[in-house]
């Protein structure tokens, strides 16, 4: 296994330096830039400043330039400066990488730990009552676009209860409550699709391996409900929700983006939007290459996962 | 030696109202917050002073930069801290902020008295230095500001310190423009002498407002404490201001009704729901914003609307009441090249209705008959997607105009996508929306032929537009007596909308929403929020 992980963090190297070429150069192919996106509403016409501001924020050299100054700062932990702010991206990354990272594993943890037991449960109690209202869950959160569910929470919290979650980072070492009680709503909003996702793929494989003849054996020999379901059937029915789970991980990452800008939370997809509406090409490479990066890690790790959890499945 | 500022002190016993408003020509405007759903201001409760004031905006200001053309975010972020010579008050008069009095000695030389006592946030007294380097800048703004606002700056040719608290500003030429453009304080803030080489003027600011910076979170939040040291006793009204970057707009609502915010601008959709709220108050004012069509005039092949006549038939095509009332619900106001409610220069409501703006599709198709495109054309528009009521409008004028057969072909795009067409001329005709100016000739400087952007950007292959309207332009910049100038500008108006090179539509009415514990909060005309310094909290 050893070899087959340097073997494919070597291919994620290519992989992500053919991402970075077509990042840098899809950005490039957005009309207008920086210059154009900060003139105010006071401006009228175009004038030599720009030329001189285009200039002096390297986009007046050529694209090979541009894209060798980008990556050899990525090579050497520089990551350069926002074309917007002059603010270092690691200071911006710095806090809005931590409260992105949160509201996924929070939507994470909270899909697998609601999603799971409602598959399972759908699967057992086949056709009866909480199978239709779980794969009525299951429809309805798949079905649900996330941003309608964040306005909707923040429109209902704030009218029942005259609350909504502080739009601001707490950090979780010095106020965890505070930190899970700005967090939850957005996470329970990301979480929704990928609980509904793992509700009903672990209905339908739990249904699968409870007609196999092991389960069937197993109930043969006498072992209770408890035991077969979830030593023996569930372990099994596991194996294809942990890779999609790990493949879904990269896809909330990017679907925070949204709720961010519902929520008002400075992470780092609100940081992507600006970003675009800005032209700042810093910031949008930079965020769009770290996605990327997730992206390509979490479907290695999915991989790794399987082998570890299947014995029977050996890497190459 | 003319006297046309009187201090402060002269300005508030009343006298000088009158003299200051009339030598600059903006008399008392009625628009600049009044009536609407709620109160035009805040403050039926006896808010007390001090306390904490949070207010949401929609945009991130991205810096903190005081010169040179940026984003109104930036301005929003600013404004708080920096101020200029001059000021306008909420009736749009122009009056004394860093700057005592001024005084003329001729039509092209100023003379400014600092106020004596004022001073920086860091402690530091305001000089005549400090004002001849902020000058400097105002000029030639250092990046991440650029000189695209450099139409809006009056033709200075020198600034002298005369003294410790005395600046003599030299024109090249009698120029009218100079005290509105410091009273506009957008491009005109006097920062202390240096401040470029000391701090990093991008996150960090020294100014002489009512608030100081205390901290600046990109995309996130600005926070301001009250100036101790600040010239007027009265302001601000809370000891610390947070600005709160909030994009989504039913955040913000959700936002306001738990609390977590004191106000924040409001789309007249949610006015409307909000009207109900006894927690919070909605605001109704008009501000220069006013939304308009705007024609390119290219050398290349010939185009229906290089005709003049075709300009006119689709102005009359436009029925703007119908515009007003499916878009904007009834609030907004017919607009000419000058917005209602900029001081008395703008041309009164009823010429605009019933002479210039008139709808009258007989008299549109008559016109499209003389310049032999009776059958129609088509023509593409582009709108800015990210602005909704210019999308719903164009979808509007779309109906309108294919009344008398002009097909419209909306072409919604991406705000900068829009922004470099529009400074690039690479349109046929745009809808957008125009700002505040600092002086009436800002509004008409895109009819100037002197212009660049006129001669070689918009409308370089313009044949048959008046010469009296670029003449004008040019005498009632230099015109200084506001009584001269005011006919120049009425004539100007009337010549820019019978050429039609830009078509002005209207002029919504903004709206705000505060909670019921803030007072003397309003909707200012000059747009931003001067209110923040004026506004108080009671203790929750």
């Amino acid at each position: 296994m050893p070899r087959y992980i340097a073997g494919r963090v070597a291919q994620l190297g290519f992989t992500l330096l053919g991402v970075s070429i077509v990042i840098f150069l899809l950005v490039r192919l957005l009309p207008g830039d920086v210059v154009d996106a900060s003139s105010g509403d006071t401006v009228s016409g175009s004038s030599d400043g720009r030329e001189a501001l285009r200039e002096a924020l390297g986009l007046a050299d050529p694209l090979p330039v541009q894209y060798l100054d980008w990556v050899r700062g990525l090579a050497t932990g520089d990551l350069g400066v926002s074309l917007r702010s002059g603010e270092p991206l690691s200071n911006l990354l710095s806090t809005a990488l931590p409260l992105t990272l949160e509201i996924v594993v929070l939507g994470v943890i909270i899909a697998v730990l609601v999603g799971v037991p409602l598959g399972v449960l759908s699967a057992v109690r086949a056709g009866r009552t909480i199978d239709y209202a779980g794969r009525a869950i299951g429809m309805i959160g798949v079905s649900l676009p996330s941003f309608w569910l964040a306005t909707l929470m923040l429109l209902l919290t704030s009218s029942l209860f005259g609350w909504v979650p502080p739009s601001t980072y707490i950090n979780p070492f010095t106020d965890p409550l505070g930190n899970l009680g700005a967090l939850i709503l957005p996470a329970l909003c990301i979480a929704v699709y990928m609980l509904a996702l793992v509700m009903r793929m672990v209905r339908a494989t739990m249904l699968e391996v409870l007609g196999e003849d092991y389960v069937r054996t197993a109930r043969a020999k006498g072992a209770p409900q408890r035991t077969v379901v979830i030593r023996h059937a569930l372990r099994n029915a596991l194996l294809p929700v942990i890779t999609v789970s790990a493949f879904e991980v990269g896809v909330l990452l990017a679907s925070t983006a949204l709720i961010e800008v519902v929520f008002g939370l400075p992470g780092l997809g609100n940081l992507l939007v600006q970003g675009i509406f800005n032209r700042d090409y810093a910031v949008i490479q930079t965020v769009t290459l770290l996605l990327a990066t997730t992206f390509v890690l979490m479907n290695l790790l999915a991989d790794v996962l399987y082998a570890v959890v299947d014995p029977r499945v050996e890497l190459r | 030696m003319k006297e046309l500022r009187p201090d402060r002190r002269e300005l508030l016993v009343g006298g000088g109202v009158a003299v200051g408003a009339l030598a600059l020509g903006l008399t008392v405007s009625a628009c600049g917050s009044e009536s609407g759903t709620g109160t035009g201001a805040a403050g039926s409760n006896a808010a007390g002073r001090g306390g904490e004031l949070t207010w949401a905006v929609s945009s991130d200001p991205v810096f903190l930069v005081p010169f040179g053309a940026t984003l109104g975010a930036t301005r929003e972020a600013t404004e708080p801290i920096y101020e200029s010579l001059l000021t306008w008050d909420r009736d749009l008069r122009i009056v004394p902020a860093l700057a005592a009095r001024y005084s003329s000695p001729d039509d092209s030389t100023f003379e400014f008295v600092l106020r004596e006592g004022a001073r920086f946030h860091d402690g530091r007294a305001v000089t005549a230095r400090d004002v001849v380097y902020s000058i400097g800048l105002q000029r030639r703004p250092p990046p991440p500001g650029t000189a695209d606002m450099a139409v809006h700056v009056p033709s200075i040719a020198r600034v002298d310190a005369v003294d410790e608290r005395t600046v003599r500003i030299t024109m090249e030429q009698p120029d009218a423009r100079l005290p509105g453009f410091l009273a506009w304080g957008r491009h005109s803030s006097i920062v202390p002498e240096g401040l470029y080489d000391t701090v990093d003027p991008r996150t960090e600011a020294i100014g002489t407002g009512p608030f100081r910076l205390v901290g600046f979170q990109q995309n996130d939040r600005v926070t301001y404490e009250r100036n101790p040291d600040y010239w007027d006793p009265k302001q601000p009204g809370v000891d610390r201001l947070t600005l709160r970057v909030m994009t989504d707009e039913q955040g913000r609502l959700a936002a306001l009704r738990a609390g977590q915010i004191d106000g924040c601008s409001i789309s007249p959709d949610i006015a409307e729901v909000l009207g109900a709220d006894p927690a919070v108050e909605v605001l109704r004012g008009l501000v220069a914003a006013h939304r308009e069509l705007q024609f390119t005039i290219g050398t290349g092949e010939p185009k229906p609307w290089h005709d003049k006549r075709v300009r006119q038939a689709i102005n009359h095509a436009i029925d703007r009441q119908d515009l007003i009332d499916r878009v904007y619900a009834g609030n907004a106001e017919f607009s000419g090249i000058v917005p209602p409610g900029y001081g008395d220069w703008a041309l009164p409501d009823t010429v605009l209705r019933e002479e210039l703006l008139t709808h009258d599709p007989e008299r549109a198709r008559a016109l499209l008959a003389e310049a032999g495109v009776a059958d129609g054309f088509e023509i593409e528009l582009e709108v800015a997607a990210t602005t909704p009521d210019l999308v719903k409008s164009a979808e509007i004028l779309q109906q309108q105009l294919g009344d008398v057969g002009v097909e419209l072909k909306i072409r919604p795009i991406e705000l900068a996508a829009f922004a470099k067409n529009n400074g690039a001329g690479r349109f046929d005709l745009h809808l957008t929306y125009r700002g505040m100016r600092g002086d009436v000739a800002g509004f008409v400087s895109d009819f100037d032929p002197a212009q660049p952007l006129y001669s070689d950007v918009w409308f370089p292959g313009v044949r048959d537009v008046d010469p009296q309207l670029g003449r004008l332009i040019a005498q009632g910049a230099t015109t200084i007596e506001p009584a001269r100038r005011r006919p120049i500008y009425e004539q100007i108006q009337r010549l820019a909308l019978t050429e039609a090179l830009h078509i002005p539509l209207c002029n919504p009415y903004k709206f705000q929403a505060v909670s019921k514990r803030v007072a003397g909060m309003y909707v200012a005309y000059t747009d931003f929020n001067p209110g923040l310094a004026t506004a108080r909290v009671q203790a929750s």
